[in-house]
This record gives C-alpha cells, sequence and structure tokens, in this order.
C-alpha cells in the first residue's frame, strides 16, 4: 500500500507583482510556498496513513529551490520526498508536468493511489490531476474532500456545485483533493527540526526518469497567446432578435473576443 | 569596532514562523480580547499549544525540545507578541527563565526528570525571585532554605510570579548563608507545586496581560531534597543572572511583535478611515507617524535577532559544559539590556501613536488596542525594570568603554 501526493512550489499571488510592459513576475525576494491546495492533498494522504499505516511519498517537480517545499511536507508527516529537478525543465505546462510526474509515479513503483491538489493558486489549470490518470491509465476521482479505503478499494465524497456524491473505485486510482474535510495540521517545531536537518530530499534528474531534451518539447502542448492583465469589466451587449439569429449573432460576437485575447 | 552581521534566518525558522503565524492567526488572535477580558489563562490554548510543541521550542531535541535554538524561540515570542501579550508571556515564563536554566546548570538526572517533561510540554514552569522587599534589588530576598538532613526546608514568600498559579515545577531562590548574601549565600531550588509546605497565594489582577497567571506563592517548611538544588549551594545569583541576561534579550521580540502588530493595525486603518474630506493617509501628519513607527521597527528588529544570535552562542557554549570569556559575558549582559529597554519602549511608543491614530475606534474595547496599550507597559517592567536596563548599559559603557 502506498500513496503518492504530488505537490507544487508556487509564489503566492497576492505577493508577486506584474511588470506591466513586458508581463514578467516579479519575484524578486519572494519565497516558494506549498500550494494551499497541495496542503489538503498532504493532510488527506496522511489521514489514510494514520489510518490504514500506508506510506506517504511526496513528489514535485520544479527549481532547485522547491526542495524547501518538499521539506514543509516531510515536517507533516511524509514519509519520503523527491524532487524532479533539471536545468531544462524550465516552463513546464499542465501536459508536460503530468507527464513527468507519471513517468516519476512509475519509477517509484507500486503504489495505490496518487493524491493531488485540484489545483495550483499560480495558473489555476485543473488540468494536472486528471492528466496523471490519463498517463497512468487509472481511474480518475475528481474533487474530492473525503476519502475512505477498504478491501482494496477506495470510496470518495466528490463534490460539484455544492452537489456531492460518493464514488466508489478500485485501486490503484488518483484524486483531486478540494478544500473541506482535510484542514492541513500544524506541523510540530519537533518534526519541523527533523524534516530540516534529518531527512533526505531525493532529487531526480531528466536522465533518471530516462527522457531526453526532444520528448520534453515533444510533450509541451500549450501555446501562449498573449499575457495580459485581466481587467474586470462589466459589459452588457442586447441581442434582440429571433433566437436562432440572436444566438448566432452571440457566438460571432465571442469569436470575435476570443480573437482580440 | 568588529561588526559581524549575518542577518537571514535559516529556512527551517522561516517556515517555523510561517507555522506559528499561521497557529497564531487561527487559534490565539480569535480569541485574544476575551482572553484578556476572563483574566486567566486559557488552559485550552496552553494545552494545544503543549501538545503541538511550542514550550519547548530552544532546547535540544535530546531533552525533549525541538532543538531550535534561541533564534527558533525568538521566532516564536515575536509570532505570539504579535497577536497575544498574555500567551508570549506565559510561554517566555517557562521557556526562558527555567528551560533555559535547567538545561545549562542541571544535573542529567535534573533534566531527565525536570527539563524533558517541560520541554515536551507535559508540565508547566515558573521562576520565583521577585519578593516584597526585592524587586530590582533581587539581592535582598529573604526567603530562606535552611539544611535538615538531606534536604532544605523553605520558608519565606515570593510574588508577582508569571506562571505562579498553573506551574508543576517552580525555580525559586532562597537565602542559604545570610552571612555571604548575593556573593554565594543564595540557591536556586528546583520547587515541584506538590512539595509539602508549597501553597499558591493571591492571583494579581493587573493593568494588563490579564491572560497570564501573576501569583503569590509561599513557603512554610516547604522540604526540598538537597538533589533538587540547580547549579551549586550558593551559586544561585549566578543561575539567576545568567537567565535574566539572555531572557531579557528574547523577551523583547515578543515586544517586537505587539509593535510589529499595531504598524499592520496603523496601516490598514489610515488607508480606509476618511475624515474631513480625505483619506487620513493623505495627512503628512499621519504619514509621520507611520513613519516614525516604522523605522524603530525596523532598528528594532536587527537588534533583536543580533542580540538574540549572541544569546544562542552563549547558552550553547555554557550548556556545553565550555567557559565563557568575562568579556563576552558583560557585552552581552550589555546588549541584551539595550535590546530590552529599546524594544519595549519602542513597542509602547508605537501603541500610544497607534492609540491616537485610531481615535475612539482605538480607545474603546474590541479592535485590540487598548488592550494592546494596556499589554505593551509590562514590557519596561519586568525581567528588570527599563530604569535598571539603563544602569546595566551606563555602568557597562563608564567602566569598559563604548566598544
Ligand atoms: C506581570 C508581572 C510579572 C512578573 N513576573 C515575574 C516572575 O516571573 N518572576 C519574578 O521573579 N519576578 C516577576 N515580576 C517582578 C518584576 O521583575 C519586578 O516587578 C521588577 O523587577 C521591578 O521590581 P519592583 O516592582 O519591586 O520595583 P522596585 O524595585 O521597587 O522599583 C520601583 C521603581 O524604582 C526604580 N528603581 C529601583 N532601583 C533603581 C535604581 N537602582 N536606579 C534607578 N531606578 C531604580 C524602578 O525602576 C522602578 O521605577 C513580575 C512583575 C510583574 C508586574
Amino acid at each position: 500500500m502506498g500513496i503518492v501526493v504530488c505537490v507544487k512550489a508556487v509564489y503566492d499571488p497576492e505577493e508577486v507583482r506584474v511588470h506591466k510592459r513586458t508581463m514578467t513576475l516579479l519575484i524578486e525576494g519572494l519565497h516558494l510556498k506549498l500550494n494551499p491546495l497541495d496542503k489538503y492533498a498532504v493532510e488527506a494522504a496522511l489521514k489514510l496513513k494514520e489510518k490504514w499505516k500506508t506510506s506517504v511519498t511526496a513528489l514535485s517537480i520544479g527549481p532547485e529551490e522547491a526542495e524547501d517545499v518538499l521539506r514543509r511536507t516531510l515536517a507533516m508527516g511524509v514519509n519520503k520526498a523527491y524532487l524532479v529537478t533539471d536545468e531544462s525543465i524550465k516552463d513546464h505546462d499542465p501536459f508536460l508536468t503530468a507527464y513527468l510526474l507519471s513517468k516519476a509515479i512509475k519509477k517509484l513503483g507500486d503504489f495505490d493511489l496518487v493524491v493531488c491538489g485540484e489545483k495550483s493558486i499560480d495558473w489555476e489549470n485543473r488540468q494536472v490531476g486528471p492528466q496523471i490518470a490519463a498517463f497512468l491509465q487509472i481511474p480518475l476521482l475528481h474533487r474530492v474532500d473525503n476519502i475512505e479505503l477498504g478491501n482494496g478499494k477506495v470510496r470518495v465524497r466528490e463534490v460539484f456545485d455544492g452537489e456531492a456524491l460518493w464514488v466508489e473505485s478500485p485501486l490503484p486510482a488518483a484524486i483531486t483533493i478540494i478544500k473541506g474535510g482535510n484542514k492541513p495540521r500544524f506541523p510540530s517545531p519537533w518534526n519541523i527540526s527533523k524534516a530540516y536537518r534529518k531527512m533526505r530530499v531525493e532529487k531526480w534528474g531528466l536522465k533518471d526518469l530516462g527522457l531526453s531534451r526532444e520528448e520534453l518539447k515533444a510533450k509541451t502542448v500549450t501555446k501562449v497567446r498573449r499575457q495580459f492583465i485581466f481587467e474586470r469589466k462589466r459589459e452588457t451587449k442586447l441581442m434582440v432578435e429571433e433566437a436562432e439569429a440572436a444566438s448566432d449573432k452571440l457566438i460571432s460576437h465571442l469569436n470575435k473576443l476570443l480573437e482580440e485575447i | 569596532m568588529i561588526l559581524v552581521f549575518e542577518f537571514s534566518l535559516s529556512k527551517e525558522l522561516e517556515f517555523f514562523r510561517e507555522v506559528v503565524r499561521e497557529f497564531a492567526e487561527e487559534e490565539i488572535a480569535p480569541i485574544a480580547d476575551r482572553i484578556d477580558l476572563e483574566e486567566r489563562v486559557p488552559m485550552n490554548l496552553v494545552k494545544k499549544m503543549c501538545e503541538m510543541g511550542l514550550m519547548g521550542v530552544p532546547v535540544p531535541e535530546k531533552y525533549g525540545g525541538a532543538g531550535l535554538g534561541e533564534m527558533g524561540y525568538a521566532v516564536l515570542l515575536e509570532e505570539l507578541g504579535r497577536v497575544s501579550n498574555s500567551i508570549a508571556t506565559t510561554v517566555g515564563a517557562h521557556t526562558g527563565l527555567v528551560l533555559n536554566p535547567l538545561w545549562i546548570f542541571g544535573t542529567e538526572e535534573q533534566k531527565e526528570k525536570y527539563l524533558v517533561p517541560l520541554a515536551r510540554g507535559e508540565k508547566i514552569g515558573a521562576f520565583a525571585l521577585t519578593e516584597p522587599n526585592a524587586g530590582s534589588d533581587a539581592a535582598s530576598i529573604q526567603t530562606r532554605a535552611v539544611k535538615e538532613g538531606d534536604s532544605y526546608v523553605l520558608n519565606g514568600t515570593k510574588i508577582f510570579t508569571t506562571n505562579g498559579g498553573i506551574a508543576d515545577v517552580i525555580l525559586v531562590f532562597a537565602v542559604t548563608d545570610p552571612a555571604l548574601g548575593a556573593r554565594g549565600g543564595v540557591t536556586c531550588f528546583i520547587v515541584e507545586k506538590g512539595f509539602p509546605g508549597f501553597k499558591v497565594g493571591v492571583e494579581e489582577r493587573k493593568l494588563g496581560i490579564r491572560g497570564s497567571s501573576t501569583a503569590e506563592l509561599t513557603f512554610s517548611n516547604c522540604m526540598v531534597p538537597k538533589e533538587n538544588v540547580l547549579g551549586q549551594v550558593g551559586y544561585g545569583f549566578i543561575v539567576a543572572l545568567t537567565t535574566l541576561d539572555g531572557g531579557r534579550g528574547t523577551l523583547s521580540a515578543g515586544a517586537l511583535g505587539g509593535a510589529q502588530s499595531i504598524l499592520e493595525e496603523m496601516v490598514k486603518f489610515v488607508k480606509f478611515r476618511d475624515a474631513t474630506g480625505n483619506k487620513i493617509s493623505d495627512r503628512q501628519m499621519v504619514q509621520w507617524l507611520i513613519a516614525d513607527t516604522a523605522m524603530e521597527v525596523e532598528a528594532a528588529r536587527y537588534m533583536v535577532y543580533h542580540t538574540v544570535s549572541l544569546i544562542e552562542k552563549y547558552y550553547t557554549t555554557l550548556a556545553s559544559g565550555k567557559r565563557v570569556s568575562r568579556v563576552f559575558r558583560e557585552k552581552l549582559s550589555r546588549k541584551t539590556a539595550i535590546a530590552k529597554a529599546y524594544v519595549s519602549e519602542v513597542a509602547s511608543r508605537a501603541v500610544e501613536r497607534g492609540l491616537q491614530l485610531f481615535g475612539a475606534t482605538g480607545y474603546i474595547e474590541g479592535l485590540g488596542i487598548e488592550r494592546a496599550y494596556r499589554d505593551s507597559i509590562i514590557g519596561e517592567i519586568y525581567e528588570g525594570t527599563n530604569e535598571i536596563q539603563r544602569w546595566i548599559i551606563a555602568r557597562d559603557i563608564l567602566e569598559r568603554g563604548l566598544d
């Protein structure tokens, strides 16, 4: 029995400022933090660990400094931590991230559950969890706030638009976590010093995953067309026509807006 | 003059700060006013803090602590002081005034028996030096300890003991040889609350830090086994001064937290409050109050952590059984006196400005400003009044020179 939690080191959007002209993020002097929802994911995994005597491994892809964030998961009670870090992995879009994570998870060996936060606070793409499930070809349990294990199965509560649904799945499975029942624990100072002084964060490069730079390129599918600061504007447009004509008009209007992006 | 400065906290301590801040914001800040109103130590909260490991932060792992040193302890006090000086004081007396002397002066048996459970948060400690006739002039204490067989018999009264009402273990200073007085005639004893003849007397009602216990302790033929002498017989003043020399330095981190929180509140308030047609933050007069406070808080923060890094060096050296040069000790004593007096006054000035700025909103109960006003003043009194600190500073400068 083993649980892998995928966590991301992020900058806090509240602290990051954006350069208005170049659209680059001004992150000098800021520290990477553990993505808030990933804290809930770690907590969910730790609860399972305590109840079902399994082991929890934290896994992240990111720059060298992300090591600190993995130490924070160790302080919370995770057994082992791995960081995939490589000069050539700079900008990883969700697709590549999920691909690399699934490669790393396979390399870790047998597992029963992969647990992720539903989204990261920086880009909010919400794609990595589902894509990991696809790459690993295992069931996806999405937007979960409650997990139970037993008889080789997992039962979870999925929440959509305030409606909750209990779902059962065979193992292994992937789970994305939302806020709710898993309020992250406060790591004790005892565990903090243990995590920082006595425990290791294992680091893997591209080679360790058996990948080449070309493959990285091939797995990067996101194209950034333009970056801009979103200004919340409310606009009312009345289309007073027959329903069909109105919907055509609406579609072409939306397409125009899309092109402006 | 040699200046050696290294000011960054380790990643470990930065994380620790984040954790304590979250804990303080979630668990303490919402009830800080209630703690003050109820005028007693919030034992549920204290229990939570004990379980979480916040009661043994500086002590090495070997003795039940987290091993985060004096720097870690200062981070803790700053964050606690930011939300409640009552709580910072309770933790401060336990940690700075009890754990540290046990760690530095205790025998292995004493550490096993007392330091470990205290650092694990299974027990609470208090430090009883002050008496009705001995405040600033601690050398005039009259509590007497007379040897009888394998025990000492203690008689006397201690007052103003922080944690007095909740402590399981109390360090008590008593005269073993009246002829020698402070120079070899005072001894420190480890007293358990269950020892016969020990009693907790009145709990003081106070201007501020009302959620901390300040109690009178009485000893009438209180029997203390001789193994419970901390340090050596006649060593009491060395134990007390070593403790206070460091303790008042780290304690200033609590005052720093208090000043920081007022500054934060001031900034929030002036940006939002309109008066006479403008945001009050548009007024230069108001901006200067903020600038002055920011300048002092900045200076205080560097002073605190610089001083605490020296205390850490001092205590780890002593605890490892090595000697510390007299020059270093005197320099440390001056520096901690400077930090204690300066930072406590920065906190008081900050809150005075804050109160004026907030107007009636700050004067009434509920926003924490009037509480902070009452809570900040104690920093200028306990662990040696600021007059005594100035005396230490000036004496050292005049005797040893400025460097
Ligand atoms: C809330 C609280 C908690 C406390 N906790 C503890 C504790 O845990 N353990 C403990 O042992 N004690 C504790 N104390 C006692 C505290 O340390 C003393 O109150 C303090 O040292 C001052 O002593 P005093 O009150 O007797 O004032 P006094 O010594 O009587 O001083 C009165 C005034 O004279 C001034 N003065 C005295 N001597 C000089 C001098 N030589 N030069 C110039 N001015 C001088 C003082 O600065 C002060 O302004 C606590 C006190 C309070 C209020």
